[in-house]
């Protein structure tokens, strides 16, 4: 089971890239306004995650679907 | 067949090209692995055996708490490796797994085990080449069943045309389902392959193998696109697109720039079924083929005659990531026929109905 949270980039330095399946802090996905982003682990909840000031979470793949289709994280205007 | 190497695949024109079921994409040989017993363990009904060949289905009775045996096996060369094995307990419970050998208790990892199926999933980097072995003991809890053990060499996937890498990108998942197939959480994951120069001789042709797993949502599978490629320093774009009429989109644009339209597929796809999407372009004209099927065409003049970028595979720039399984991807450096767009479904078809 993959668990998911949403967390402020201003945060970013403190996440352990190796407790996490994102690749590296170049390959996150960003809300449209750049100021969120997204995590993802499977099983034990990574360390760094009791250090953060905040987040949002933790949800499920079907949860967080939903929530990456909102305006907030997917721009409703069609790609060129 | 082809110099493709697989089935009846058009091969001329053919530059990128990756399968999730080749061996030459996505290498994913299990190394040959032995399960040594340890201690007279199975004759003391420390364990049984549930499948006694590779890869194998051990499990660990409930009643013993310590080493019963290890998957043994010998590492050919130095670089990185994944092991990977399902575990399930009828309670909840842990178990151990310890190395020796080569980078002896380097894999060392106390393993939490539920009543549900997970894979244990974990790359590292091997030191020196020699026999390992990976001890399993269970540590509290209820019986647990460890199978479907593998450990193999952790290369990224190529392309088959130049056996030049291709990065997956946020843990992008692979299964064995229809011969291999790669799954994108419709987060972030994604593939892409290496920049170079892609030439177009009178047109070129995208071609994937596709499963939605949620739709009703923008969502990109392809990505071929250049900023300010053009002559005149506009964009170039490349790409298949699906809005939330869940329409795929095939986007041609040789200069944004200048005047340009896309075309939409009629065929709405469903979650749970592979479709084959072809787009072609030939100078003149732009059509997409759903399996085998040309679905639209139109009269289009500003296209590209060539672009330097990279393929991306599984989304269409960050924003707009794909949730699906993704299995053959390939771009051809001239447009396909109808005929060979045809060829080319039938060639695989059966894979994937």
């Amino acid at each position: 089971m993959i668990t998911y949270i949403t967390i402020n980039m201003s945060e970013i330095a403190l996440v352990d890239f190796n407790q996490v399946l994102e690749t590296s802090e170049q390959t996150l996905r960003l809300s449209v306004d750049g100021l969120q982003t997204v995590l993802k682990w499977e099983g034990t909840e990574p360390s760094f995650v009791s250090t953060l000031s905040s987040y949002e979470g933790p949800y499920t793949h079907e949860e967080i679907l939903v929530i990456m289709a909102t305006p907030e994280w997917t721009d409703p205007n069609p790609p060129e | 067949m082809g110099a493709f190497g697989g089935p009846d695949i058009v091969d001329d024109g053919l530059v990128f090209a990756v399968d999730a079921g080749s061996e030459r994409t996505y290498p994913r040989n299990n190394l040959g692995v032995a399960w040594v017993d340890y201690g007279n363990s199975l004759a003391l009904g420390r364990y049984s055996i549930v499948n006694n060949i590779q890869p194998y289905s051990i499990l660990l009775n409930t009643t013993y708490n310590s080493w019963v045996g290890y998957f043994g096996l010998t590492v050919p060369s130095a670089e990185d490796y994944t092991i990977m094995f399902d575990y399930v307990a009828d309670a909840t419970s842990s178990m151990y797994l310890d190395n020796d050998g080569v980078d002896n208790n380097n894999w060392n990892a106390t393993i939490a085990v539920t009543t549900s199926v997970q894979t244990y999933n974990v790359t590292k980097a091997v030191t020196t080449t020699g026999a390992i072995n990976f001890f399993t003991k269970r540590v509290s809890g209820g019986n647990i069943t460890i199978s479907n053990f593998r450990f193999f060499k952790s290369a990224p996937a190529f392309n088959i045309i130049n056996n030049e890498s291709c990065t997956l990108i946020n843990d992008v998942s692979f299964s064995t389902n229809n011969g291999g197939t790669w799954g994108f959480d419709g987060v972030d994951q994604y593939i892409h392959g290496v920049s170079q120069t892609y030439s177009f001789f009178g047109g070129a042709t995208v071609e994937q193998i596709i499963k939605p797993t949620a739709i009703n949502r923008q969502q990109g599978f392809f990505n071929l696109s250049e900023a300010g490629g053009a002559p005149s320093g506009g964009s170039i774009y490349i790409n298949f697109w699906m809005s939330t009429n869940n329409l795929m989109r095939w986007e041609v644009i040789g200069d944004v720039t200048a005047t340009y339209s896309t075309i939409t597929a009629t065929t709405a796809v469903e979650v749970g079924k592979y479709y084959h999407f072809v787009g072609v372009f030939n100078g003149s004209t732009t059509t997409i083929y759903v399996n085998g099927v040309a679905e639209t065409t139109q009269t289009m003049g500003n296209q590209p005659s060539s672009v330097t970028s990279r393929v991306e595979i599984g989304r269409y720039s960050a924003t707009y990531p794909s949730a699906s399984e993704i299995a053959v991807t390939r771009f051809y450096n001239q447009p396909l026929t109808a005929a060979e767009v045809l060829q080319n479904y039938n060639a695989q078809k059966n894979r994937f109905i």
